[in-house]
């Protein structure tokens, strides 16, 4: 596959877009970043925890951290498309 | 212009129904058969490789949630491998995609004579047709069946989605759900089943690491919400999301498996219960479900046959179809793209990964099965990794993403190095599995060297049009020269006659008639005469003026540098000499996107004129830097001076720091003056050819200074390092647009290895997306 098919399979953006979006990600980074280390630490405290308390208490951060992390690139997916938008408006606007 | 139709599937699957889909494809055959014998190997750690797992995963989910909201296209994972990875990396995603779906078919065939036999007994059924339904001809006889009904349902044309596999993912997901909830019920009731996860990791890390590789295949479900993509409504919004619910859906009912399997059950002995689940390896679960939830046996039964069929049915499906696509892009025979007039199926290919599960089921154990499956999928998984990093470099600014991965490279990477730990660690749990999958590569290998590259080249070829030779030599020295434009062709002929003189070699005109990608190639046929009357015909007389051998030739392609490639590939070119105007169209190119094209891949010398006057020159300057070019400046220069009696300056200009720096600086000049003297020995009468040393702060300007004394300036392809080419651009770009006179650009050819390891480096380097020929 090239530039050509994925062009006439209406996968590329229109050329006058080439170029002009953000490709930044719209995840909140910090966030996201301390929730996964959470989740990590979830795990080792779940393997540090020798299967008693902390076991749980490692699981329980675990599943809340691993939520969080989904939660938020839900709503980066959210924000991504309202951006999108608005960039697409902003060409639309400074083309004509 | 013709207007294009493009086949769209109806876009009818919204968020819900296409998580679901996600959802029920992970919870399948993978946790029922897999639980037992990961527990056997983990411990009550099932728990944390369930955890560590989902991590590892989410990073690939992450990938795939960016390409499949920006190339929402049926295909996927091999799709964006196709399309972000160089060489063999195509060929080898399909080659491991149908190995893996086929393995996986193995290990469900396995899994369900299991199932079965295992419910037979339960119904008393000891013995069928005078074989123990225990032993293992049994089973293995039971897989094969099952996977030729499948084969069979297959090329009847029946496909496994519909409302049919929409009942079995609820019921499976009922299942799963009343053993999780009867299980935490009997966990409540008995305060001693909270001790069953001491000691948590029994056989240490390794076990979890063997446990995570083992049932990795229980978390690929995902790319089915990719591959379904045509159907999603609003793909940019809705594919990632599934992705990611689906995950967040299954990875806490993956871990309350795991918890419920393990606490819930009474061994009756001092046997450790996450042993006592090994023990009983793919039934683990049925055997643990008969404890504590009501009809837990009959109903894990059902669901396990249930689960285990219809993951047969697809992965039969898929690997069919993988293997299918393969042959229709002539990666493999063309019978594997042949379909059935009758049922419309691709049978050939069907019965093609139909005996590799077959094989598979017959040669190797369930749990090797499963691990082969599951280094296959990792692999997989990584080339979609690598793919999504140049996927970014070359088409990120063109696409239409629905979602952007933080921190991009770094999380790729990471997902890469995971996938890599445990791939290789799987080799620690499962040597043979490691042998069957390093054998099915190098088999890919093998047939991609020898055959699929070949056959794909052949289908991209420029056909040769029209040829008119004289005897070639072998081993003449031979030139080409691209003929386009009559009123430019006389200077390049001419200074192609001079090198070939030098060197006793020989012409060869080539003209490219180009044809648009929206025509078929046929089309170019219309215009060989006009051509040959005014372009080749003229061309060849200023040519055959000279009393050398000359030989031309015409070819159509959808551009002149493939065209010229091909030619060079096969007719052992060793020298192109052809024109530049002196500026790009393109902002990216750099000469041009052609030249840029023919100074990357044709293997050869290459020389490339820019001026008008070539033809009385007195004063030429060759301002060398590397021995690789030097010696073809150098030979270039000599012929100037043998033809024309041109003064040649031969010069190196070297910043006051190596200046400074005796043994640096001799190191330098020792290894030009080699190249240059090297006809030269001690009986040698004729003069050693000497090098003009010139010290100056910056190379570029001097050189510059100095072509302003000189009618033609040769000037080397540089050889420099990426970070300083990436940060400033190459000296032998910059110069060629300060310096104003006649300039000869050349290129060495490069070796063999050198060629394909610059390939591989040129493709990940560039930012250029690759464009149809």
């Amino acid at each position: 596959m090239s530039i050509e098919d994925l062009k006439d399979q209406g996968i590329l953006l229109p050329e006058k877009e080439w170029g002009e979006h953000n490709l930044t990600t719209t995840v909140s980074k910090i966030p996201i970043f301390l929730l996964f280390i959470f989740s990590v630490l979830g795990c080792l405290l779940t393997f540090l925890g020798e299967g008693k308390f902390w076991t749980w208490i490692g699981i329980i951060l675990f599943f809340c951290s691993f939520f969080g992390v989904i939660i938020l690139c839900d709503r980066a997916i959210v924000n991504q498309r309202k951006r999108t938008k608005r960039e697409k408006q902003e060409i639309e606007t400074s083309e004509s | 212009m013709a207007k294009k139709t493009h086949t769209e599937l109806s876009r009818d699957l919204g968020l819900f129904t296409i998580t679901m889909v996600g959802v029920g494809a992970m919870i399948g055959a993978g946790i029922f058969v897999l639980t037992g014998i990961a527990a056997g190997t983990a411990g009550p750690a099932l728990i944390l490789a369930f955890a560590a797992n989902g991590l590892v995963t989410f990073l690939t989910a992450l990938a795939y949630a960016e390409l499949g909201s920006a190339i929402p296209e049926a295909g996927g994972g091999y799709l964006w491998v196709k399309e972000g990875l160089p060489g063999p990396n195509a060929f080898l995603a399909g080659w491991m995609s149908w190995f893996a779906h086929a393995v996986a078919g193995s290990l469900y065939a396995l899994g369900f004579s299991s199932y079965l036999g295992f419910m037979l007994k339960e119904m008393g059924v000891l013995t069928l047709a005078g074989i123990p339904i225990e032993a293992a001809i049994f089973q293995k006889g039971l897989a094969v069946l099952i996977a030729l009904i499948f084969v069979a349902i297959n090329f009847k044309g029946v496909s496994e989605t519909g409302l049919a596999g929409n009942i079995v993912t609820m019921a499976k997901i009922i299942i799963i759900g009343i053993f999780i909830g009867s299980g935490l019920y009997a966990m409540f009731n008995e305060p001693a089943s909270w001790e069953k996860f001491t000691p948590f990791a029994p056989e240490g890390f390794a076990g979890v690491l063997s446990a995570m590789g083992l049932t990795y295949i229980a978390f690929e479900g995902y790319e089915i919400i990719v591959q379904a993509g045509e159907e999603v409504k609003d793909p940019k919004r809705n594919i990632p999301r599934a992705v990611f619910w689906s995950l967040a859906i299954v990875i806490p009912i993956y871990i309350l498996v795991a918890i419920t399997a393990i606490g819930a059950i009474d061994t009756g002995t001092s046997q450790a219960t996450w042993q006592w689940l090994g023990e009983y390896k793919e039934l683990g679960l049925a055997e643990a479900a008969r404890q504590f939830m009501p009809l837990g046996t009959t109903l894990l039964l059902i669901g396990g046959i249930l689960s285990t069929m219809s993951a047969l049915n697809a992965t039969t499906f898929s690997s069919t179809r993988v293997s299918f696509a393969m042959g229709r892009d002539r990666n493999l025979p063309d019978f594997f793209a042949e379909i059935n007039e009758k049922t419309k199926t691709p049978y050939l290919a069907l019965i093609c990964s139909g005996g590799l599960i077959i094989f598979m089921a017959l040669a190797v154990p369930i749990e090797d099965v499963a691990a082969a499956a599951d280094v296959m999928f990792l692999l997989l998984f990584l080339q979609v990794n690598m793919a999504i990093i140049t996927i970014r470099r070359k088409y990120g600014d063109k696409l239409d993403y629905g979602f952007l991965i933080p921190f991009f490279p770094v999380v790729p990477i990471v997902a890469i190095i995971l996938m890599i730990g445990i791939a290789v660690f799987m080799f620690h749990f499962s040597p043979i599995a490691w042998y069957f999958v390093i054998g099915w590569i190098s088999t890919g290998f093998v047939i991609y060297y020898t055959y699929a590259r070949k056959r794909k080249r052949m289908k991209s070829a420029s056909p040769v049009v029209l040829q008119q030779s004289m005897p070639i030599e072998k081993e003449r020295y031979r030139i080409m020269i691209p003929v386009a434009n009559p009123s430019t062709s006389k200077r390049l002929i001419d200074f192609a006659a001079m090198i070939a003189r030098a060197k006793g070699g020989e012409l060869v005109l080539v003209h490219v008639i180009t044809v648009p990608k929206q025509a078929p190639l046929r089309v170019g046929q219309q215009f060989i005469k006009r051509v040959r009357d005014d372009v080749l015909d003229e061309a060849v007389e200023i040519a055959e003026n000279h009393d050398l051998p000359v030989s031309s030739v015409m070819r159509i392609a959808r551009k002149p540098a493939k065209g010229i490639i091909d030619e060079v590939e096969e007719r052992n070119i060793d020298m192109i000499v052809m024109g530049w105007k002196g500026s790009s169209k393109h902002s990216e190119a750099i000469l041009g996107s052609n030249v840029d094209k023919i100074l990357r891949d044709a293997d050869c010398d290459i020389a490339i004129l820019r001026g008008d006057n070539f033809g009385e020159a007195e004063n030429i300057l060759l301002p060398v830097a590397f021995p690789q070019s030097a010696k073809l400046m150098f030979d270039i220069g000599k012929a100037f001076e043998e033809e024309q009696g041109s003064k040649i300056n031969i010069c190196h200009v070297i910043p006051p720091k190596i200046n400074n720096n005796k043994e640096a600086k001799e190191e330098r000049l020792e290894s030009l003056y080699e190249v240059i003297n090297e006809d030269k020995n001690e009986e040698s009468e004729a003069p050693k050819r000497t090098i003009n040393v010139q010290v100056s702060k910056s190379v570029v300007s001097q050189i510059v200074r100095l072509s302003k004394e000189s009618d033609i300036v040769v000037l080397g392809a540089a050889e420099e390092g990426w970070f300083r080419k990436m940060v400033a651009g190459s000296r032998t770009e910059q110069i060629a647009r300060l310096v104003k006179g006649n300039l000869i650009l050349v290129k060495p050819r490069r070796g063999s290895i050198k060629s394909g390891l610059q390939d591989v480096i040129e493709f990940f380097r560039s930012k250029e997306p690759e464009s149809n020929e």
